[in-house]
């Protein structure tokens, strides 16, 4: 009777055991198995439209850096044509093109004891009329024998020398301007400094002075500096 | 003096009761199965039991180790069952249903007549 007891209690024991975790057990009997195996289906299925969803964001992200690049790209783009026509222009860099060479040159034979010796040499005041002259008809870019004429460039007398870019220029001036030719050539034509000199005073004086259309030139680079020291930007 | 004890079974399953509610242990899913069993395994032998004692042939020795093998067998063939990947453990379910509609028919038939 004892004994009997005895396994009475542990069946007591047993029951209220099962009873108690009934919920768990019930997740991993027989039919649990399959509930449990159509649960993990459930969380991967969920777990993969989450990522499904991620990932199109993603890629959406994707696409749109790159978008954002190609605009970027573009902007350099368009910076790097800015800068190499503003390079182009402030005469930092070498350029070439169709245009006219003028050549001015002293009379080599200059008459001795003449009333006026100053005639019969080219002056600063010449090749700034000639320069200016070929401004006015639309030169894009003017050197003066191989000294490129920029923003800070100034043309005057040290002497019986001209003076470019600091650099010191002796008779034969050759100047050559980009830009179209036949402008520049009705510019030199048309400009009464310049027709005086080119005309009058060249055959007064003796000057040696050609002008030739040429299909070719090659303007070098402006080599001084060029960065602003004192002055700064005010935008409105 | 059997006759008199006759509160004592009960008086067990009071004190198990008790103890589990008392102990409250959680059994992991992976032992399920064994619990489900030694509950079956239990549950007929309690049955065995009325039933022998009702018959009067209740024998301590024949009780104790019929519930004592049953079990072990039982949790045998569940073990086995796991490790084959096999639901072995409804052969000790069937088994011990079956035993226990047995036993009851024979308690309800001893109580009519």
């Amino acid at each position: 009777m004892v004994v009997f007891s005895a396994v009475m209690c542990v069946l007591g024991l047993l029951l209220v055991t099962a009873l108690r975790s009934g919920d768990t057990l019930l997740g991993s009997t027989m039919g649990g198995r399959q509930d449990e195996l159509i649960r993990v289906v459930e969380d991967l299925e969920r777990t993969k439209s989450e990522l499904s969803a991620d990932l199109a964001a993603l890629r959406a992200q994707v696409m749109n850096h790159e978008s954002g690049i190609a605009v970027r790209q573009g902007l350099v783009a368009s910076y790097n044509a800015q800068l190499a026509q503003l390079a182009m222009n402030a005469g930092v860099v070498r350029v070439a093109g169709k245009g006219v060479r003028i050549t001015l040159a002293d009379n080599p034979h200059p008459p001795e004891g003449s009333v006026d010796p100053a005639g019969y040499v080219i002056h600063d005041y010449d090749l700034r009329v000639v320069v200016n002259a070929l401004w006015v008809g639309g030169a894009e870019a003017v050197a003066i024998n191989g000294q490129r004429l920029t923003l800070f460039s100034a043309i005057r007398c040290v002497g019986p020398m001209v003076l470019v870019n600091s650099v010191r220029l002796s008779s034969p001036f050759v100047i050559e301007a980009i830009g179209d030719p036949g402008s520049l050539s009705r510019a030199l034509r048309e400009n009464e400094d310049a027709r005086l000199l080119v005309e009058d005073y060249a055959r007064r004086f003796g000057l040696r002075v050609r002008i030739e259309e040429r299909g070719e030139l090659l303007l070098p680079a402006y080599e001084g500096r060029l960065s602003p020291g004192e002055m700064v930007e005010r935008v409105q | 003096m059997v006759k008199r004890l006759y509160y004592l079974p009960i008086l067990g399953l009071t004190l198990g009761v008790g103890i589990g509610l008392l102990i409250r242990y959680d059994v992991p899913p992976t032992y399920a199965r064994y619990l489900s069993v030694a509950v079956l395994a239990a549950l007929d032998s309690a049955l065995g039991g009325v039933r022998a004692l009702m018959e009067r042939t209740f024998n301590d020795r024949l009780f104790i180790s019929g519930f004592v093998t049953n079990t072990i067998l039982a949790a045998l063939i569940t073990f086995l069952g796991d490790r084959l990947g096999v639901n072995l453990y409804l052969a000790a379910v069937v088994a011990f249903g079956v035993r226990l509609f047995q036993n009851l028919a024979v308690i309800r038939r001893l109580i009519v007549k």
